[in-house]
């Protein structure tokens, strides 16, 4: 589903962020990106996304190859992906519900479906009674639910979470980590950056350990573990 | 190219939704609309002063042109197959109007002349029968600049000598000057004015781009494509555009007639010699376009010049 195969990236202040990752993972996955700050999680991310070009090597998602990829097709493999960011980046000008529905605009849905699968939306994630309100009349955790709905609003193959719960209480990422776990038990292929410790150890899912541009630990069933204490890890 | 075929592939109803979302844009945005409403309009006003500020010098300009005549001074024994002959000759060199001026008609202008005033007993045994003023031509000509050329082509009509043709040079010269003069400054001017009003006015788009920057980020990570985000935008800008080009409209329209009004009140006008203003609604065809091409065409252009910053997500 997503590859990476010795993926180089330096930016233009001369940054290092990614030294040479290989990473594959299949289609349902879960998967968990942690490290320190600096270690490349959201490089990563960004390459995902095509936000940044890699300077060598190979990244592809579903039938996207990103490197053969022109600049007017980035949308379409956008659409492919879900997205949240910690930040939420809700659009605050229009309600939840037209919040959602624009990712569905976005993509020329007929008004039949987006009528009908915004509520469906908005009911699995909880959030049904606030269609009608502004994102400024939402708590964090409520904004990051919505920001999910309108992730999911396409049916992506692929959801991508920079930091999803950054910005929010231990226990509401919980709720927010277990909703992203659901959709992952109904196939969808989830990949999280985060700096959540015990999240990631009570998750017990397949755990990749970035430090300074390189993989240095990939674990099935992994915590955010003992041996990645020696990384200072900030938590 | 791009753009186009992504246009093609666009749907109607995806149309219908974006130019809608212009809308919503604008109402959602009412200061910002506002602010850029009244920065446009006021640009395009001082656009539309010196436009017909230039456009009442040319009409000037136009009347003391108007003015300039050749008289060509005919045998007095001519007959009247010659006077025709000649008239239709010169009516040929397409030089303005032509009229004819006959000894009896000559000598009536000679005697309410303003110099024969006072010394009437001069003119005491002459009449029509023996009137010694020869017939003429009179040449009112369309452009200054064709002075030179025509007293050149009168000469060279039959039974016409050199100072037969009378014209004054030194004055036609100098209205041509003038006038080159008056063009050239103000189509300096109004370019510079032009370009100071496209300036402002994708300085202001820009800045409209600019405070929602962030929404075109979200609308790029979602995937929309970079027409269904343009869209709006372009919208807005038509909207803004053509709200203030006839805002200026209006407001210039008034202040033109006030203006006027005000002049002709004063009768400073008539102490310059001038005596006849632009009307308005001569001149408020070419306004509007002006107007509308500046406002709404650099509006669509810098918007979506202004976007490829932030589309490059």
């Amino acid at each position: 589903m997503i590859e990476f195969r010795n993926v180089y990236k330096t930016y233009p202040s001369g940054v290092e962020a990614v030294k040479g990752v290989s990473l594959k993972i299949e289609k349902g996955e879960f998967v968990f990106l942690v490290g320190p700050s600096g270690s490349g999680k959201s490089t990563l991310i960004k390459l995902l996304l095509k936000e940044e070009d890699a300077e060598s090597g190979i990244i592809r998602v579903g039938k996207y190859e990103h490197s053969c990829l022109k600049r007017r097709k980035i949308p379409f493999l956008r659409r492919g992906m879900g997205i949240v960011f910690q930040d939420f980046r809700l659009l605050a000008d229009r309600n939840i519900y037209d919040n959602v529905a624009f990712a569905m605009r976005v993509v020329e849905a007929a008004p039949k479906d987006i009528r009908r699968q915004v509520p469906m939306l908005l009911a699995l994630v909880g959030l049904s009674s606030k269609a009608n309100h502004f994102p400024h009349e939402l708590s964090g955790g409520e904004q990051q639910r919505a920001a999910l709905a309108r992730a999911l609003a396409n049916n992506p193959s692929v959801l991508l979470a920079d930091e999803p719960t950054g910005n929010l209480d231990p226990e509401t990422s919980l709720d927010i980590i277990k909703l992203i776990s659901d959709i992952n038990h109904r196939g969808t292929t989830v990949l999280i950056a985060t700096h959540a410790r015990e999240i990631v150890d009570v998750m017990k899912k397949r755990v990749v350990v970035l430090d300074n541009g390189r993989i240095v630990s990939d674990q099935e069933k992994g915590v955010y573990s003992v041996e990645n204490e020696n990384l200072q890890v900030p938590h | 190219m791009t753009r186009r075929r992504v246009c093609i592939l666009l749907k109607m109803r995806t149309f219908k939704y974006l130019i809608k979302e212009g809308f919503a844009n604008t109402f959602r945005n009412k200061l910002m609309f506002l602010a850029s409403t009244i920065t446009v309009t006021a640009s395009l006003i001082i656009l539309g002063i010196f436009i017909l500020v230039g456009a009442n010098v040319s009409l000037i300009g136009k009347n003391i042109e108007a003015g300039l005549m050749i008289q060509v001074f005919l045998d007095p024994a001519i007959k009247k197959d010659g006077i025709d002959d000649i008239g239709t000759r010169i009516k040929g060199f397409n030089a303005g109007k032509v009229s004819f001026v006959s000894k009896e008609e000559a000598f009536k202008k000679l005697k309410t002349m303003d110099m024969i005033k006072g010394h009437e007993r001069l003119l005491d045994g002459y009449d029509e029968r023996n009137n010694f003023l020869p017939p003429s031509y009179m040449v009112v000509l369309n452009k200054a600049e064709d002075a030179e050329r025509t007293v050149n082509q009168l000469k060279t009509l039959p039974g016409i000598k050199a100072d037969d043709v009378v014209y004054h040079k030194e004055v036609i010269d100098k209205v041509i000057k003038m006038m080159n003069v008056v063009r050239i400054v103000s189509f300096v001017v109004l370019a510079l004015l032009a370009a100071t009003a496209i300036l402002i006015i994708s300085n202001t788009v820009k800045l409209t781009v600019f405070a929602r920057r962030k929404e075109i980020g979200i609308m790029k990570y979602i995937g929309a494509t970079d027409f269904f985000i343009n869209m709006p935008f372009v919208i807005e800008s038509v909207l803004i555009g053509m709200v203030a080009s006839f805002l200026a409209l209006v407001i210039i329209y008034q202040g033109y007639e006030a203006v006027i009004a005000y002049l002709k009140v004063k009768s400073i006008v008539n102490d310059m010699g001038i005596n006849s203003f632009v009307v308005f609604n001569t001149i408020c065809e070419r306004l509007l376009f002006v107007y509308l091409f500046i406002g709404v065409g650099m509006g669509c252009v810098g918007s979506s010049i202004s976007m490829r910053k932030y589309l490059k997500v």
